[in-house]
């Protein structure tokens, strides 16, 4: 069977990658494929594990287990668990399936020590593919951790002019939260008397407990994402991000944030995640407020994109508390349309910052006319972005809408709002940078789109158009953790003394008509 | 009254006699042949003996106390008190010799046309036999006589390069601190032995409940031990120590000294009564804050470092306010205490002796503007370096995480959430240096290369692999340590 | 107990008040009066000749401590003789074995030169 280790070995290979590189005896092309190769078969491991992943079984699935270490004070060891439900596996097949990509469009923008780069970005890779398929506690703080500094040294090393300040500003931001998630570990761990997630989840916690553990683990979690008054690391990180950073960062980095938010915050506390709901919902309204205002008085493209994120994942945020199966599933869908269309939005900035080599909006104009397959991506991925209708962003952002339109009608039209200047920012970007004459004479003679930035952009292209017209393979998929998750919540809901609703029944796994 | 030594005495008192079997073997040959060159070999020969004795105890770690008979040790009518894991951090200070002593081979050795190797190599045998008596002692005599036994080689030692300011500054400073910080170490002890009458441990808990001599005498009997441990207001030293002593020599005080006088503190510690956690605490909590605000503003890769130790021993003295707080997690604490000690110390290990090669690289300079890129030109002890400083910053996959994790384990376990935050907030005030030292490696272009070529050391390249090594190790596989 | 050092205390007090109070009356009623001779080292009409810092050979320092290191440890002897008789051949053992490294140091001393102190 390849089931049990298929996991182990996803996370082995770019770890194994990164150090065959480190030491190989190749040369600078030979690295980049040899590069390409292990985080390639991961890769393909990964489609083996979206696709082979049974959407009727409830809890984890290609589960694997190994005894690592006892910590004092807990009755069991510490286990080398992994596994992947619903609300991991889109995640994992995404950060899986983002790194080949990132590496082939890699000697656009990365020119000196690929070594180096290789090296962090395949152990970066295993890092974030760990996180989402640990099922222990401890484990899960370890990839956390070990995805983060590469990523340091990606934007401190490959950054712009800045890079050292953005880099330290990104790690020092993510550490104050890790660290204050890391005493809520410590706290659960013991109280609990284990690591087990499946058990946490199961073990129907102490209320306080929860409310505690929620308090720090939320903390870690709302700076990663990052929600709104936790968020100003995220636009210095961006822009000075080499593109690869920058394509990690909103691609997969940024839902390490969403992911342990749903899998501790509502599975395994979910006492304090009806606490404090409240608050997290309002935040996440006022991000995508604040995050599209932001996006929209920019200059710079980069930067219009980082706000954006800003935005978008308020969404994120949104689904996961509004308290329903409708809206949690959005929030997972959300979270990977994010990391398609937000990576390629970077990916298409770095194809015209290689050209160019300026980011500001008003040296293009015109692209349309001399660039136009570029032009045509950039509009597809905006369009994207904004949630139209045939695109991956409207099953996401529709399906949050109507989740949290039935729990709080106000908070959905904010969202809504959000939507309308969504497309404002996003469809003034095209319209600067495409259409109107051709103000700059470097503008007439950019050179077409190489294969290798087809290469990036095409899959993901591809995976706009299939997630937005035919999005059940996803949600099927997703289906039935929301349900079980929202369940989960609903007795804490109406003991919070909140008008007793019963959960909305998860979307039916054909699509909506409207879709079609 | 003198009687047959017993087995235990023989078992603690092997290690001391490896060692100063080593001295005098070292004394006899230089003194009738002063032209053999085997003061090395010799001292070596010494510190594995001494590892080799030692090794039966430390083997014993990680098994529960109360298995096992006649556990922890107690030697020479309860003088020397030491349990297995005790014994682990004992091998520490014995690596941490044997690695000052390998980094050496090239470049203290060679001081002078080796005037000094004599003293060296004798001085690197001492220092780890004084640890080793502190580290067991549980009587003011041997407590008195390993601080001091520790420290007069490191006193010397710091000086080693006496042509060189620093180093004679450092040693001077040392040395007079040194001996203010031992005048305070006696006086506590005689004000506590006339207040209570006693001599060992129990002199504490007997203080505390006694007149205001007994607890005049303990005050000062801490003020010396947290000398030697670098604790705020006590740490002043400890930056222009660190940088002015020969670097393998600031990698022995690091790794050595810091555990020897945190395990002294440790079992010198009061049981939880009066004086309650608050005030370690609060030590703590001032320790963290003054060497990471010290820190933040340092040129000095070297004082970095040293500050970055005297933080690492401030978020040691959470174990020991969990211990007050939480009266009977004595064996768990003392767990924890010791995996930190070794966690630090290998990390430290690494970490002085990367920057001891990097800075032969950069004509003997320790300066950031020094050592700009040099992670890149020498991709072993930049990497190594880069490692370690990880390690001391808690990251996990490093022994330095899961040190962390033990010491706040117990913080929480002990019911002083609140304070396991506001320690764990403070820590993350160092990554702001700590990022800095990988931002001088690998972040900023090479500068040009200065000083004459260094000489090629490949044992010094190749013994740093093993604290490196075991950075990773006890990090991620923590078991095979017999620690837990 | 502290209460026995009551009258150390008063007297410290006074001493204070006695010599603070006695360099302030001659400070109000004195009238300075500055001459050559008060500025002299030697009041007493001795003639300072040469450098104060005189220099001594630093063998002369090395030699001194070795004396007091040796002259401290003929203290652990005397210890040992007052009980020589009740300790018997084992203490007498224990005895020749300390002097024994001590002899070691003391040769190495010497044969390293350092009780050449003149040369």
């Amino acid at each position: 069977m390849f089931r049990e280790p298929l996991l182990p070995w996803m996370v082995f290979l770019p770890l194994a990658g990164a150090f065959t590189v480190l030491f190989s005896p190749l040369r600078e092309t030979g690295l980049r494929r040899l590069a390409l190769l292990f985080s390639g078969v991961t890769a393909v491991l990964g489609a083996v594990a979206f696709a082979a992943f049974s959407p009727e079984l409830s809890g984890f699935q290609f589960r694997f287990e190994q005894d690592w270490f006892t910590l004092p004070g807990l009755d069991a060891p510490l286990r080398l668990a992994l596994g992947l439900d619903g609300l991991s596996v889109l995640l994992l097949a995404l950060s899986a399936f983002l790194m080949p990509l990132i590496l082939v469009s890699a000697p656009g923008h990365i020119r000196h020590r690929v070594r180096e780069f290789l090296f962090w970005a395949l152990l970066m890779e295993a890092g974030m593919i760990g996180v989402f398929a640990a099922t222990d506690l401890v484990l899960f703080y370890f990839f956390w951790e070990l995805s983060l500094i590469p990523l340091y040294f990606l934007v401190g090393i490959w950054g712009g002019p800045n890079r050292i300040y953005a880099s330290l500003k990104f790690v020092l931001y993510t550490l104050a939260g890790s660290l204050v998630l890391l005493v809520g570990l410590i706290r659960v761990a013991l109280e609990a008397g284990t690591t087990d997630i499946g058990r946490l989840i199961e073990a129907d916690l102490d209320p306080g407990l929860q409310r505690f553990a929620f308090a720090c683990f939320a903390l870690g979690f709302l700076i990663k994402v990052p929600v709104l008054p936790f968020h100003t690391w995220l636009p210095d990180a961006h822009v000075q991000a080499p593109t690869g950073g920058s394509v990690v960062l909103a691609g997969v980095m940024l839902k390490m944030g969403t992911y342990g938010l749903m899998r501790f915050g509502l599975q395994a506390f979910p006492a304090g995640a009806v606490d404090w709901a409240p608050w997290l919902l309002l935040l996440g309204a006022a991000g995508i407020v604040y995050g599209s205002l932001l996006a929209w008085a920019q200059s710079d493209i980069k930067k219009l994109v980082a706000y954006s994120s800003v935005g978008h994942l308020g969404f994120v945020v949104l689904g996961t508390f509004a308290g329903n199966a409708t809206a949690l599933q959005g929030a997972v869908l959300q979270g990977v349309n994010h990391g398609i269309s937000t990576g390629a939005l970077f990916l298409l900035v770095g194809v015209l910052y290689d050209r160019r080599h300026t980011r500001a909006m008003d040296a293009f104009g015109g692209l349309a006319r001399t660039f136009p397959a570029f032009a045509f991506l950039l509009v597809l991925t905006s369009l994207a972005s904004v949630g139209l209708p045939g695109t991956n962003g409207f099953v996401g952002e529709f399906l949050i809408l109507m989740g949290t339109f039935e729990q709080h009608p106000w908070l959905a039209a904010l969202a809504g709002l959000g939507v309308v200047l969504g497309a404002v920012y996003m469809l003034g970007l095209c319209r600067e940078v495409l259409f109107g004459p051709v103000t700059h004479e470097a503008n007439r003679r950019l050179e077409p789109l190489r294969p290798r930035e087809w290469a990036a952009l095409a899959p993901l292209a591809a995976l706009m158009l299939w997630i937005g017209l035919y999005p059940s393979p996803f949600l099927e998929r997703t289906r039935f953790a929301c349900f079980e998750t929202a369940e989960r919540l609903a007795p804490w809901l109406e003991r919070a003394g909140e008008e007793a609703r019963p959960p909305a029944p998860a979307l039916p796994a054909t699509p909506e008509p409207e879709l079609r | 009254m003198p009687g047959p030594l017993t087995p235990s005495d023989w078992l603690l008192a092997a290690p001391l006699l490896w060692l100063a079997g080593g001295v005098v073997a070292i004394l006899v040959l230089d003194a009738f042949r002063p032209a053999a060159r085997h003061e090395a070999g010799l001292a070596f020969l010494a510190l594995l003996g001494a590892a080799w004795s030692l090794w039966p105890l430390a083997e014993a770690a990680g098994e529960p106390l109360e298995g096992i008979p006649g556990l922890p040790v107690r030697a020479f009518s309860g003088m020397l008190e030491a349990s297995p894991g005790n014994a682990v951090v004992g091998l520490l200070c014995l690596g941490a010799a044997a690695l000052a002593g390998i980094l050496s081979l090239r470049s203290l050795c060679r001081l002078e046309s080796g005037r000094h190797r004599t003293a060296l190599w004798t001085l690197l045998l001492v220092a780890p036999a004084g640890m080793l008596v502190t580290l067991a002692s549980s009587h003011f005599a041997t407590l008195f006589l390993g601080i001091e036994t520790l420290s007069l080689p490191l006193y010397v030692l710091s000086a080693l390069r006496r042509t060189e300011e620093g180093s004679v500054e450092a040693g001077l400073k040392y040395f007079l601190l040194g001996a203010f910080a031992s005048g305070f170490l006696v006086f506590g002890m005689a004000l506590l032995y006339a207040g209570t009458g006693r001599m060992d441990p129990g002199a504490v808990t007997a203080a505390l409940e006694g007149g205001a001599l007994a607890r005049a005498g303990l005050g000062f009997l801490y003020a010396g031990l947290l000398f030697k441990l670098a604790i705020a207001p006590f740490h002043l030293w400890v930056a222009d120590v660190y940088q002015g002593a020969p670097t393998p020599i600031t990698a022995l005080m690091a790794a050595g000294t810091k555990a020897a006088a945190a395990l002294a503190l440790l079992h010198w510690a009061p049981p939880a009564g009066p004086l309650g956690s608050g005030a370690w605490a609060l030590l703590a909590c001032a320790t963290l804050a003054l060497a990471n605000l010290t820190a933040l503003n340092q040129e000095n890769l070297k004082r970095i470092l040293a500050l970055s130790g005297v933080a690492h021993a401030g978020l040691l003295l959470f174990a020991l306010a969990a211990l007050q707080a939480a009266p009977g997690s004595g064996a768990s604490v003392e767990a924890a205490v010791n995996f930190y000690l070794v966690a630090y110390g290998v990390s430290a290990l690494a970490a002085f002796g990367a920057l001891e090669l990097l800075e032969r690289r950069a004509g003997g300079h320790a300066e950031a503007s020094a050592l700009r890129g040099l992670g890149r030109r020498f991709p072993v002890a930049g990497g190594i370096l880069a490692l370690a400083v990880l390690s001391l910053a808690g990251i996990p996959g490093t022994a330095g995480f899961l040190g962390k994790y033990f010491v706040f384990a117990e913080l929480v376990r002990s019911g002083e959430v609140g304070v396991a935050l506001l320690g764990i907030l403070l820590t993350l005030w160092s990554f702001a240096y700590y990022l800095r030292i990988l931002v001088v490696l690998y972040m900023k272009d090479a500068a040009p290369a200065g000083g004459p070529p260094a000489v090629q050391d490949t044992p010094a390249a190749v013994a740093l692999w093993v604290p490196a090594v075991l950075v990773v190790l006890l990090g991620v596989w923590p078991a095979p340590a017999h620690l837990l | 107990m502290l209460a026995a050092y009551a009258p150390l205390l008063a007297w410290l007090v006074l001493v204070l008040v006695f010599v603070t109070g006695l360099l302030w009356v001659t400070d109000r009623i004195g009238r300075p009066r500055p001459a050559t001779g008060k500025a002299d080292t030697y009041e007493c009409g001795m003639e300072p000749v040469g450098d104060a810092h005189r220099r001594f050979s630093v063998h002369y320092y090395l030699v001194a401590v070795l004396f007091i290191l040796f002259d401290v440890e003929a203290l652990f002897l005397i210890l040992w003789a007052l009980q020589a008789r009740e300790l018997g051949t084992p203490g007498l053992l224990e005895v020749g074995f300390f002097l024994a490294v001590l002899a070691v140091g003391w040769l190495h001393i010497w044969r390293r030169g350092g009780l050449e102190w003149d040369r």
